[in-house]
């Protein structure tokens, strides 16, 4: 099945084949003009220094012409080759990690196939003792609960982490056959370490579209948070940060260039939507800069004290002074200060400080918070972004640089499915016309000159 | 041999082609030296000629004893000397000889250097004084004069001056052959190589032809044309631009056209027959055709024709 992304080029496309068509049949042809010492014996017609009758290659030259208009268009209209397929189907990543252990595992057979309907395609992660996690393809239909339970993980086994997940739910969604649409479906219970690096995993996933994140429920204690940064990110500590014991939670994103237009779309992959019900909601802290010259987590909400916050409607970032919503009080703040970059019926929508070589942006999802209704915090986030902080490619092995925050397993969160095998879907042929439509060219013009050397290669003594 | 590419000029496998012709004349020579060709002189060749009675101071060893011993009269053998002969080669080489066809290859000038090399190096091998005319210079005079010569170099200075001919300027093929005949004053051959499409130097050119005829020497007539020009193969439907006036362009196709080789056969059919008529000899040459095999076809022809 082709499909097209701008169906207006192709129309352009056969209209301008059109043109040398018709030139072609009202424009006619002088004869070539060829040296013959005997042509007074010709039988002399006047009406014929003109003629309407084409040779071999100038029709081969229209169809040259013609093809090259209709591969044009047809190129620029993002045509697409997707298949034979229809329906919608649906795909399943399973984390067989540790984080599933127990109760947990029970629970999520039914939560990957709920209501026994059955799947295109189901694939457990499970780790290994080094090396990259194990795939395991259960293939199409309802799991069989035997295997399923084979499966189970162990206690002590390791965690699998969100970039292998993502990963795999990426190579299957490429993989699986039979559908136009595709509902993806990760099922795991997401644990501080666990969602580990990295943002270009995370970034390769986001096309062809969004996943659905269901997190069976589960028992949720109050923990402790121990440690520090690193060893939490060694997953020494599967506990949350104590201040969010009772919340959602909160990600941090390495952010680097090539996300920043996706970063909303990166939250909303992560978790955090405005689904949630219940508790305070949780908090982004997006951290920009080399891991290594961070200083500790530091992040706001709700029932962050006022008096951490210095200042009132501007953004501070390096000793620099960036226009927001009023005037930089007296009592500049110190450097590394947090300060609010927005604030909504007084309660801070996002809030910003320096760190190191970077700066940290932090914003708390209240789904009531303007900022989040409208959509728009990423686009504060770029605009903050581009008044001071530099954009750093994560470095490799940068996992205790960012942190999933996300606790209180328990509360399936879910965004929207979107087609993911639509029009992102298929075998672009753009490029192959786009190159097809060159070597036409080449043709044409070879051709062309071809035909006007014969034409004009008598010339007179 | 096919001496087709312009860059080959009589090679040896041509050459060697050639070495046995001996192209004898079909009219009484009257050259200075010995040749192959009967003379006009008897004297002690090797040719019996008849018998004449006896007469004092005759040499007696041509007495015939045997017509003695029958006759019982005295009779001494008389025998034909044998002449070289004078040859003027004429070419033509205005615009319309400078075409090769829509397949390429030599061009008609070319085939009639390559023929006119071809008959001198055959002449000269028997004996015989190669000339050459070149038509195509100012004013209408000859671009080339080389007078039929005896020596050494002779032959090698007529081959490399047929070699760097060159197409010329429109001039009558008829005053290139007068000037040829003037060089013939004891007679001899005269070989014209053209395309003959000069209708209007015809009437002359025939006059020529005859009075040549008449003053004793052998005209040879050789038609060079393209198979495009015949008719022979397609050169499709075009402007058609005579070289010698390209103002006037005429639309056709001649391999379609049976008009055309109606009236062009019926143009060199009068040509042959007038030339004919005048005692000429009419070869024709294509410029596709193997030039060896034409050579020594013309040359045996001849060979059949002893002057009585």
């Amino acid at each position: 099945m082709i499909e097209l992304a701008r169906p207006a080029f192709l129309w352009a496309g056969i209209l301008l084949a059109g043109i040398p068509a018709l030139l072609h049949l009202i424009r006619p042809v002088e004869r070539a003009r060829k040296r013959l010492a005997t042509s007074r014996f010709l039988t002399p017609d006047p009406k014929r220094r003109v003629s309407f009758r084409r040779r071999p290659d100038e029709l081969l030259l229209l169809l040259v012409r013609m093809l090259l208009c209709f591969v044009l268009g047809a190129g620029f209209a993002g045509i697409r080759w997707v298949g034979a397929e229809s329906g919608v189907g649906t795909l399943v990543v399973v984390d067989g990690g540790r984080n599933m252990a127990g109760t947990s595992w029970d629970q999520a057979l039914e939560t990957a196939v709920p209501g026994g309907s059955a799947a295109l395609e189901t694939v457990v992660i499970r780790p290994t003792l080094d090396g990259p996690p194990e795939v395991v393809r259960l293939g199409p239909g309802v799991p069989d609960a035997e295997a399923w339970s084979a499966l189970a993980p162990a206690d002590d086994a390791s965690e699998v982490r969100l970039a292998h997940l993502l990963r795999a739910l990426h190579d299957a969604a490429a993989r699986v056959t039979g559908a136009d649409t595709l509902r993806t479906r990760i099922v795991t219970r997401p644990s501080w370490s666990a969602w580990g690096p990295g943002v270009r995993e995370l970034r390769d996933s986001l096309w062809p579209g969004s996943i659905e994140l269901v997190i069976p429920s589960a028992e949720v204690g109050a923990r402790e948070q121990g440690g520090t940064d690193t060893d939490r990110a060694a997953g020494a500590d599967n506990a949350p940060p104590p201040a969010a014991a009772d919340r959602l939670g909160s990600v941090i994103l390495q952010a680097d260039s090539t996300l920043r237009p996706r970063i909303g779309r990166a939250l909303e992959l992560i978790g955090i939507s405005a689904d949630t019900t219940g508790g305070p909601p949780p908090t982004v802290v997006l951290r920009v800069g080399p891991p290594d010259a961070l200083g500790p987590l530091w992040r706001i909400g709700p029932d962050t004290p006022p008096a951490e916050l210095d200042a009132d409607a501007f953004l501070l970032l390096d000793g620099r002074v960036v226009p927001g919503a009023g005037t930089a009080p007296a009592g500049t703040p110190a450097a590394g200060a947090m300060v609010p970059l927005l604030r909504a019926g007084g309660r801070p929508a996002a809030a910003a400080r320096t760190s190191g070589g970077g700066c940290e942006i932090a914003i708390p999802l209240d789904p009531s918070a303007p900022i989040v209704a409208s959509g728009d915090f990423a686009l504060v986030l770029e605009a903050a972004l581009r008044e001071g902080c530099d954009f750093l490619p994560e470095p490799a092995g940068a996992s205790e640089a960012w942190q999933a925050l996300l606790t209180g397993g328990g509360r399936p969160q879910s965004v929207a499915v979107a087609d993911v095998r639509g029009k992102g879907a298929g075998l672009p042929l753009a490029r192959w016309l786009l190159g097809l439509a060159l070597l036409l060219a080449a043709a044409e013009t070879m051709l062309g000159r071809k035909i006007e050397r014969d034409r004009g290669r008598a010339t007179p003594a | 041999m096919r001496s087709r590419e312009p860059e080959e000029f009589l090679s040896p496998e041509f050459l060697d082609g050639l070495d046995d012709l001996e192209w004898a004349a079909r009219i009484v020579a009257r050259g200075l030296t010995r040749g192959v060709h009967a003379s006009a002189l008897l004297g002690r060749g090797d040719e019996f000629d008849r018998h004449r009675a006896y007469q004092q101071g005759d040499d007696l060893r041509h007495l015939d004893w045997r017509l003695l011993a029958r006759t019982d009269r005295l009779h001494v053998r008389r025998f034909r000397e044998t002449s070289n002969l004078e040859v003027m080669f004429v070419v033509d080489a205005s615009p319309s000889m400078d075409f090769a066809g829509e397949g390429g290859g030599i061009t008609k000038l070319r085939c009639a250097v390559l023929l006119a090399a071809a008959l001198g190096h055959v002449s000269r091998g028997a004996g015989d004084l190669p000339g050459l005319v070149v038509t195509g210079g100012e004013g209408g005079e000859p671009a080339t004069l080389l007078p039929a010569r005896a020596g050494r170099e002779r032959l090698r200075t007529f081959l490399h001056t047929l070699q760097n001919t060159r197409p010329g300027a429109p001039t009558s093929l008829a005053r290139a052959v007068g000037v040829a005949a003037d060089m013939l004053p004891r007679g001899g051959r005269t070989v014209i190589l053209s395309d003959f499409l000069d209708e209007q130097d015809m009437p002359e050119l025939l006059r020529s032809a005859a009075q040549l005829r008449a003053g004793g020497s052998e005209v040879t007539a050789i038609r060079v044309l393209t198979p495009e020009e015949l008719g022979e193969t397609g050169g499709g439907d075009a402007l058609w631009m005579d070289p010698e006036r390209p103002d006037q362009a005429v639309a056709g196709a001649p391999d379609r056209d049976a008009g055309y080789l109606t009236r062009l056969r019926a143009y060199y059919a009068d040509i042959a027959q007038q030339l004919e008529e005048r005692g000429a000899v009419w070869h024709t040459a294509r410029t596709t055709d193997a030039l060896l095999p034409l050579v020594r076809q013309w040359v045996r022809e001849g060979a059949g024709t002893r002057p009585r």
